[in-house]
């Protein structure tokens, strides 16, 4: 069994043989030239039996963060460990067991291989773990009747409702009695009776042995879970407080690509180049921006990250406003124009 | 991992058996093209070994007695030194009228056909053997190859003379299934040499041991090969396209299974993602491309004979094929099903968290 790395060790009076803990993860990967991270130092403690909710939208990591857990893909930095097993330690066939073992997957869009019953499904995970086919199709029986799907274990996926096709995924990512569950936006493509049916049964399956971890932007679900973590920092208007206004020195960063930010900038006097990092070298400069232009806004009002770094090219005086004063001088200036 | 195999196999049966059907025809193709170009290769040196499996004689600078048609005198023969009877022979190309068409047009193509005549001593080397009727025994009558299709006691018209069949002889067929028509030689040379005593080959069972400067002795299988000589581009066109259905059928499953691999990405994504091997998966799939290429291989063999009464040519099917055929096929399948195994190879587990159609 591997020693526990030090920045791994359970804080005092949490520890649990099945806890999760994760320090410092940051993913980065290349995109047309540009480094993208969609996780960048990343932490979480949650403990055993505990139902955990990834929110955000679309594209701020949470199925990277899904795919990290599920030792499917490789951090750039950064350390999982879920119980003694350190997930990021392992190789490639570590990684292969750890799926096989301890992980379940609840996958969006169901993904249940439409050649096979729901019943043969069910037993694809212990099948490729080398269980005898008895057993495996013993098991899966079990496990959809224990989903309410117990009448319909000869029907394939394409003879069933999104409700049903997502019950016998939910089971399926059980076959093994996994330590951990990951489920990806898993109401994402079912209407609200069964969506509240596939919630209810996740809600119930999040239980001391097992860490139920569940990535959506469905904010409904944020009630019954143990543990949220918001992987989009939420962009509060009521932080920005009344327009202000800024001065640097030429030189002088205003903010910098990756980070989280709330206000958008119109230059008064001088000027601010926007330069984006490249992942091959030196930062690229997009624009060099001046009196009576504005930057910035795209980050506040969609709820990304800065796309790019905005430095002062000259002494420079900013007006500071948040996304809604943003928006409210926007109009002004279109109905003067108009 | 044989599951998914086999039910991927039901799942996509119409595909596969399409695939099946017509990598079977294009093998049943393979065999039976296989088998006319050997049967044009069987014939002349059947023929040739059937009018004489001995030493030919032939008129110095003649390349062989069906390809070179130099008349010399027969009384040659008698300078010829041997262990054994020397024989004259007189072979020619011609036409050979059914005297039967006088309904139709003579002309015509029904009536009408290229014929090599090879007249022989009675009951001498270079007559053929008789498989229906009797041997020709008198001037007006003619032992035909089957080929020529011509019936028993029907009337032939060669050059100048009628001719009555006696005899039917199975095979003895050249160029490519030109029927040879046997006559008594005194009257293969009225038609060929206006009765002149000569002959274009001599003919003996035996060992020659002197020859007059202007004759060449050589043995049955070089006259065979001469033979072919003159359709070896029709044989090396047949090569060809028999390595071009190869290819189409090696195209074929490679297609399908390359297809099957597409279809399935999302499936190896989530298979890997719940801990599936790369090396089980591309199993299934060498299985697949294994299994459409043997079923198609012994469906072929069925068609093939099933096939074969309709070829108007001699088709010599090699009994090795049966078996080669197959385990070729298993290669081909492998070897084609290689772009559907990179992909399988290449897919990435974390596509299984990508939604629909991502």
């Amino acid at each position: 069994m591997p020693e526990p790395t030090p920045d791994l060790a359970p804080a005092p009076g949490q520890s649990s043989a099945r806890d999760l803990t994760i320090r410092d993860l940051t993913v980065e990967y290349r995109s047309g030239g540009y480094p993208i991270r969609p996780l960048d130092g990343f932490e979480l403690d949650a403990k055993d039996g505990e139902m955990v909710l990834l929110l955000g939208p679309s594209g701020c990591g949470k199925t990277t963060l899904l795919s990290c857990l599920g030792g499917i893909l490789t951090p750039t930095e950064g350390s999982i460990r879920i119980g003694d097993t350190i997930v990021t330690d392992l190789d490639a066939k570590g990684w292969s067991r750890y799926r096989r073992e301890q992980v379940g997957f609840v996958f969006q869009a169901f993904n249940l291989i439409p050649s096979l019953t729901a019943l043969e499904n069910v037993a694809a995970p212990l099948l490729v773990a080398g269980t005898s086919r008895r057993a495996a199709m013993r098991r899966a029986k079990e496990l959809l009747e224990q989903v309410d799907m117990g009448e319909r274990l000869r029907n394939r996926p394409g003879k069933l409702s999104g409700g049903q096709q997502q019950r016998v995924a939910i089971a399926r990512g059980l076959a093994h009695d996994p330590t951990l569950l990951l489920a990806d936006e898993p109401t994402a493509n079912l209407d609200y009776i069964q969506a509240e049916a596939v919630i209810r049964l996740l809600r119930e399956l999040a239980r001391p042995g097992r860490l139920v971890v569940i990535a959506t932007h469905d904010d409904r679900l944020v009630p019954i879970a143990d543990r949220v973590v918001e992987l989009a920092q939420h962009v509060r208007d009521d932080d920005a407080g009344p327009p202000q206004t800024v001065r640097l020195a030429a030189g002088e960063v205003l903010f910098e690509q990756g980070s989280w930010g709330q206000l958008v900038y119109m230059i008064e006097a001088g000027e601010i180049e926007i330069l984006r990092e490249r992942s091959d070298g030196p930062a690229e400069r997009l624009a060099v921006v001046g009196p009576g232009d504005y930057f910035g806004e795209l980050g506040p009002l969609l709820g990304f990250p800065r796309s790019a770094t905005a430095r002062a090219h000259t002494d420079v005086e900013l007006t500071a406003y948040g996304a809604d004063d943003f928006k409210r001088t926007i109009r002004a200036e279109a109905g003067r124009v108009g | 991992m044989w599951l998914l195999t086999a039910r991927d196999l039901q799942h996509r049966a119409l595909r596969f058996g399409m695939a099946i059907f017509g990598t079977a025809l294009l093998f049943a193709m393979v065999i039976l093209v296989g088998g006319v170009a050997a049967g044009f290769s069987s014939s002349a040196t059947s023929t040739v070994n059937a009018m004489n499996e001995g030493t030919w004689i032939l008129p110095e600078g003649a390349s062989g007695a069906f390809t070179s048609y130099a008349a010399f005198d027969a009384g040659l023969a008698d300078e010829v030194v041997a262990d054994d009877e020397v024989v004259p022979l007189l072979i020619m190309r011609g036409v050979a009228t059914s005297a039967d068409a006088d309904a139709v047009d003579p002309s015509s193509a029904e009536a009408t056909q290229d014929i090599v005549l090879v007249g022989h001593a009675e009951a001498g080397l270079g007559g053929p053997p008789v498989d229906v009727g009797r041997a020709a025994s008198g001037p007006g009558e003619v032992v035909a190859s089957s080929a020529a299709e011509l019936p028993i006691g029907s009337s032939v018209r060669v050059g100048e003379r009628d001719l009555e069949v006696v005899g039917t002889a199975d095979g003895m067929t050249m160029f490519a299934g030109t029927p040879l028509l046997f006559v008594d030689l005194e009257v293969a040379r009225q038609i060929a040499v206006e009765g002149r005593p000569a002959a274009t080959a001599l003919l003996t069972a035996g060992t020659v041991s002197s020859l007059p400067d202007e004759l060449v002795a050589i043995a049955a299988t070089a006259v065979a090969d001469d033979a072919l000589r003159l359709i070896e581009d029709a044989v090396g066109t047949i090569d060809i396209i028999n390595v071009l259905l190869w290819i189409v059928a090696a195209s074929v499953i490679g297609a399908v299974v390359y297809l099957s691999a597409l279809d399935r990405l999302r499936d190896f994504a989530v298979l890997k993602a719940i801990g599936a091997s790369t090396r089980s998966l591309l199993v299934g799939l060498a299985v697949q491309a294994t299994l459409v290429a043997v079923v198609a291989a012994v469906l072929a063999i069925g068609l093939a004979e099933l096939l074969l009464p309709v070829f108007p040519l001699h088709v010599a099917i090699d009994p090795g094929t049966f078996i080669r055929l197959p385990l070729l096929a298993v290669g081909v399948g492998l070897v084609a099903s290689l772009g559907g195994l990179r992909r399988a190879v290449g897919v990435d587990p974390a596509a299984a968290f990508s939604g629909p159609g991502g």
